[in-house]
């Protein structure tokens, strides 16, 4: 401690002292050699460090190396431009000349501590050269010659650990310290020394081998380019086998086996290498001669990696810690990370070399292999679909005993083996679809896998990816699934989640059946689960059961949802353009006939649970996604309802019904799906739902009384522009005496203080304000003209009083809309801005900005003509000169 | 190499050595078969004894060529629900933000451990996207119970 305090105390005096301080570490030896201050030495002294050295003791040596370390620790601190500093690096290359000595000395010292503190002072001084002298090899000579005093500590028991360190530290952050003959010399090191103890301690699983293995590891990255390049060469070998040794060594990663973990990032570096060199190549180059070696090096690579990233057996498992798991999967993360890159260089070998390494485990039962082999091929199953001559080796695994062996729940199989295949269907879904003949194994194995609950939910998801994309294919199998799904539905593996999942599943296979009346029959038997869940939910309120109802209520509800969704026409089937004339007309449409309007009344059946639960947000977000499931068809579907059902819903909801946004949206998505060029008008309908929005907004009063609702409301009125522009704005309309309430609501909600409001009352003013996509009715337009104008003025003042530092930042995009808006369309912008900006609702802004600064900002932004960019930065640049965030306004 | 390319050789090899457990972060691929530097497939663990705990959530990030000067563009893929995710997916946060907190300085790492702590550490003063904000504001339980339903929907292995 005391030691510690005068080095920091004389390194302090080093760098701040006017008075230079020539040779402080031989001034220091020679004062510990008397025991006394002594004065410093004079040129012509014959004494040199090299002579005092003899005479000090252990404990004195052992002060001047950690004052030598504290030099050029304090020293790499001190920045080298300014001319008094650069004087003080200059010192260091001949104070290096001393402490290079006092190191190598020290390194012969018979006394352990002594020579443990010189590798540390040696570590600090590389340091220290690293950034200072990277153009000069005199004084970096003298580090230099050290290395091989340092790199003979390796084989010395006490201190191998420090050398070791030193080392590996060197190697990875400053390997160009070493020269070649540096290299081979550390080779030599790692011959003699460190792999036979790294052998010994990988078979005896030692943890001693980490400092050993991580050393060969940082040798063998700083050398990649001879070990890929000269594969023939001793080091080259050396290097390669010794990283097999360590990942064929026995032990789980993260449990016994701490090195291969480490070893990933040598070969992450030897694969980069390849790819780099081997992608850099032109055509017309000769083909690399060590390419052969790469590919076989890397196939053994793969096969090692396979071996090493096997679960562990049940009982391993079960005595394992948090942290062992952990390190286990993070080795399998790292590892397929690196098969990932391996892969951009093997490509088609290497996926049939896994597939090869699953069927021949499959062969063997061993089922923890055939796990390992299917996890690397998920991890690479994006970039193998990529390729379409990668179908044979997969043909070889998918035609395989594999679905059909695991399905059979009777055997011996770990469940992970199991999730693993699971996965294997969700990562190959594609090619699975283009492979009709394996789907029947790998659907039937996945509904089995549903009872098995920890495989539930991923078999859950996955059939519900492979039944909506391959429905076309598994229709003869339905009957089978809705049996299977009854089954489920009555075990204890069945949640809202799967349910969910699979009921949409099964209803994507009926969306595949032909003519449209075979569906009526699969989908009243999946309508019926719905009913049972309803009415259990009816049975739990009459019993006091409130949050059972609840779940039951919900799940009944996303269930239908689940269901139309899947029943919608999938985007990739085509649309026939030429038999427009063979159409039946719509009355003639098998979902407009009596048998057909069985299924919706049972499905409007289904809405008789909000008599019930009309209070619970969750219902109403399920019934308004079952109404939504309907929207997007074009042609009569059991889920197409009128749009009077979506009004009808919206007209039951006040503001105090819970998630009212969703409805809000929900008849938003009706509008908007009712403004296609093709499409329906129903100005009917649009204008009693914005009879019931105005009712609402008439409620709320305020925008910030519900922000989201709010938002809903305007959102709502927004896409009335511009099919609808007449049911808005028109005198007959049912809301023209509510439409200036409905205005100043806007208006409000510009000044307040919530985003999505103010958002989409900009969105709403920028519709109104810019000329209409279409040519409204002559009475119209002219109204719609005379309200703009009307609220020009007003809009103008809220419109500045944001811009002028009122609102958030983020905010200042979507108020420039309407502003460019009014400026590109409202002749009298001008004035009307203007009027604003000198009005006293203006903000009171920072001092730098004036009446002068208003003027030049109008003229600016008026100038600019709706400039998107240029409006922008010049509003941006008002708003911070408003705000006092910057000193004036240019 | 540009400052860009170096910085971004320099995180990879970074972020290889050590990286947070759970995380991804890996440069994609060119058509040619080389990696793209400046397009990144990450993925993000929900952190331990959060709602967000077990799931794991794919983003992909963009490097500009001004970089590290301007900072990358992370987005969800798909959009996450979360109150500081824009519908496209875009990450709202303030080190993101070039006119804010980013500074040239700070890591892949430390981003991608910001956007973890985003998750559970929601923003009220920048929502991005609509339906999760009002959830959260409005309707807590609703909300953790939609979380949830989302962690379920995308797994950690």
């Amino acid at each position: 401690m005391v030691t510690k305090k005068l080095c920091t105390t004389l390194t302090t005096y080093f760098v701040r002292s006017p008075v230079t301080w020539k040779m402080p570490l031989t001034h220091l030896a020679r004062c510990l050699q008397v025991d006394d201050y002594a004065p410093e030495l004079e040129a012509d002294d014959e004494a040199t460090v090299l002579t005092l050295l003899p005479d000090l003791r252990p404990s004195q040596v052992i002060l001047l190396l950690i004052f030598s370390a504290a030099l050029a620790d304090e020293v790499s601190k001190v920045d080298a431009d300014s001319p008094a500093h650069a004087a003080l690096h200059d010192q260091m290359e001949a104070i290096v000349q001393d402490a290079s000595m006092i190191i190598a000395t020290a390194l012969s010292n018979p006394d352990y501590k002594v020579r443990t503190e010189a590798l540390k002072a040696f570590l600090t001084w590389v340091n220290y050269a690293q950034p200072v002298w990277p153009r000069k090899p005199e004084p970096l000579q003298h580090l230099r010659d050290l290395t091989e005093l340092v790199a003979q500590c390796v084989a010395v028991p006490e201190l191998h650990q420090d050398a070791l360190e030193v080392l590996r530290d060197i190697l990875e952050s400053y390997t160009s310290f070493f020269t070649a003959r540096h290299m081979f010399g550390l080779f030599r090191i790692v011959t003699e020394h460190v792999q036979p103890r790294l052998l010994t301690a990988l078979e005896n699983v030692d943890p001693e081998g980490v400092p050993y293995g991580q050393l060969v590891i940082a040798y063998g990255v700083a050398n990649v380019q001879p070990v890929v390049e000269q594969p023939d060469n001793d080091m080259s070998r050396t290097i390669i086998d010794l990283h097999f040794e360590i990942l064929r060594s026995p032990g789980y990663p993260g449990g016994e086996d701490e090195i291969s973990i480490h070893s990933i990032e040598f070969w992450n570096t030897y694969i980069e290498y390849v790819n780099d060199t081997v992608f850099s190549q032109d055509s017309g180059e000769p083909p690399l001669p060590w390419l052969p070696n790469a590919r076989s090096i890397l196939e053994q690579l793969i096969e090692l990696l396979w071996t090493k990233m096997r679960i562990p057996t049940g009982q391993i498992a079960k005595e394992w810690t948090n942290e062992e798991s952990g390190g286990f999967r993070e080795f399998r993360l790292d590892a397929t990370d690196l098969m990932l890159s391996v892969y951009v260089f093997l490509g088609k070998d290497m996926l049939r070399q896994l597939a090869s390494f699953a069927l021949r485990s499959l062969r063997a039962k061993d089922w923890r292999s055939v796990e390992a082999a299917l996890f690397c091929m998920n991890a690479i199953a994006d970039n193998v679909l990529e390729e379409s001559s990668n179908e044979e080796a997969l043909d070889a695994l998918f035609s395989s005993a594999l679905f059909r062996e695991i399905n059979d729940f009777n055997l011996n199989i770990p469940a992970q083996a199991r999730r693993t295949a699971i996965d294997v269907l969700g990562s190959y879904g594609s090619y699975i679809e283009r492979h009709a003949e394996y789907l029947p194994d790998a659907v039937r194995f996945l509904f089995a896998s549903l009872e098995t609950a920890a495989l539930a939910t991923t078999a859950a998801k996955s059939i519900a990816a492979l039944c909506s994309a391959c429905r076309g294919s598994l229709t003869g199998e339905l009957d089978g699934f809705l049996q299977q799904y009854q089954r489920f539905l009555s075990g204890p593996t069945s949640d809202p989640y799967t349910k969910e999942k699979v009921i949409g599943a099964i209803a994507a296979i009926i969306q595949a059946l032909k003519p449209e009346s075979t569906k009526v029959q699969p989908l009243l038997l999946l309508i019926e689960n719905v009913e049972k869940d309803v009415q259990t939910a009816k049975e739990c309120v009459a019993a006091g059961e409130r949050d059972m109802a609840e779940v039951m209520g919900v799940t009944g509800l996303n269930c239908l949802a689940s269901i139309g969704k899947n029943l919608q026409v999938p985007d990739d089937v085509p649309i026939s353009i030429y038999d427009n004339d063979e159409q039946p007309p719509p009355s003639a449409h098998f979902w407009n006939s009596e048998e057909a309007q069985v299924v919706r009344q049972r499905i409007m059946g289904c809405f008789s649970v909000l008599q019930v639960l009309g209070n619970d947000g969750e219902a109403i977000d399920a019934a308004c996604q079952v109404l939504r499931s309907g929207f997007a068809e074009t042609e009569p579907g059991p889920f197409v309802m009128p749009p009077s059902v979506t009004v009808s819903f919206l007209q039951q909801c006040s503001t105090e019904t819970p998630h009212l946004e969703s409805v809000l949206s929900t008849a938003c998505i009706l509008v908007t799906q009712h403004s296609k060029s093709t499409s329906e008008r129903i100005p009917e309908d649009v204008d009693a739902i914005c009879a019931c929005v105005a009712g609402l907004i008439a409620q709320l009063g305020l925008p910030e009384r519900d922000p989201g609702v709010a938002q809903g409301c305007i959102d709502l009125f927004s896409r009335l522009v511009p099919y609808y522009t007449h049911v808005l704005i028109g005198k007959d309309s049912r809301i023209s005496g509510q439409l200036p309430a409905i205005l100043d609501f806007t208006l409000r909600a510009i000044e307040g203080q919530d985003v999505f409001p103010k958002r989409s009352a900009c969105e709403l003013w920028t519709k109104l304000l810019k000329s209409p996509s279409i040519s409204n009715p002559p009475d119209v337009q002219q109204r719609l003209t005379q309200v703009v104008h009307a609220y020009c003025p007003q809009l103008a003042q809220a419109l500045m009083g944001q811009v002028g530092g009122l609102c958030q930042r983020s905010e200042l995009d979507y108020v420039c809309e309407p502003l460019k808006a009014l400026i590109t369309n409202q002749p009298n912008a001008r004035a009307w801005l203007e009027g604003a900006l000198a009005d006293s609702s203006f903000p009171q802004t920072s001092e730098s900005v004036g009446q002068a600064e208003k003027r030049r900002f109008l003229q600016q932004i008026v100038g600019l003509r709706g400039d998107s960019r240029k409006t922008k930065d010049v509003v941006k640049e008002f708003w911070a000169a408003c705000r006092g965030t910057v000193v004036r306004y240019n | 190499m540009s400052l860009c390319m170096t910085r971004l050789s320099e995180e990879r090899k970074n972020w290889r050595k050590d990286h947070p457990f759970g995380f991804v972060a890996r440069p994609m691929k060119t058509p040619q078969g080389t990696l793209d530097l400046k397009r990144w497939d990450c993925a993000i663990p929900g952190k331990d004894k959060t709602i967000w705990e077990g799931g794991l959530f794919k983003m992909e990030m963009q490097f500009p060529d001004e970089y590290p000067t301007k900072p990358p563009k992370c987005k969800f893929i798909p959009p996450l629900f979360h109150p500081n995710v824009y519908p496209s997916g875009t990450v709202c946060l303030s080190i993101l933000n070039e006119e804010e907190g980013w500074r040239p300085a700070i890591t892949l790492k430390e981003i991608l451990i910001g956007i973890q702590m985003l998750l559970d550490e929601v923003n009220p003063e920048s929502p991005a996207q609509a339906d999760a904000y009002n959830l959260f504001k409005r309707d807590k339980a609703a909300y953790e119970k939609k979380v949830r339903q989302v962690v379920r929907e995308n797994p950690a292995p």
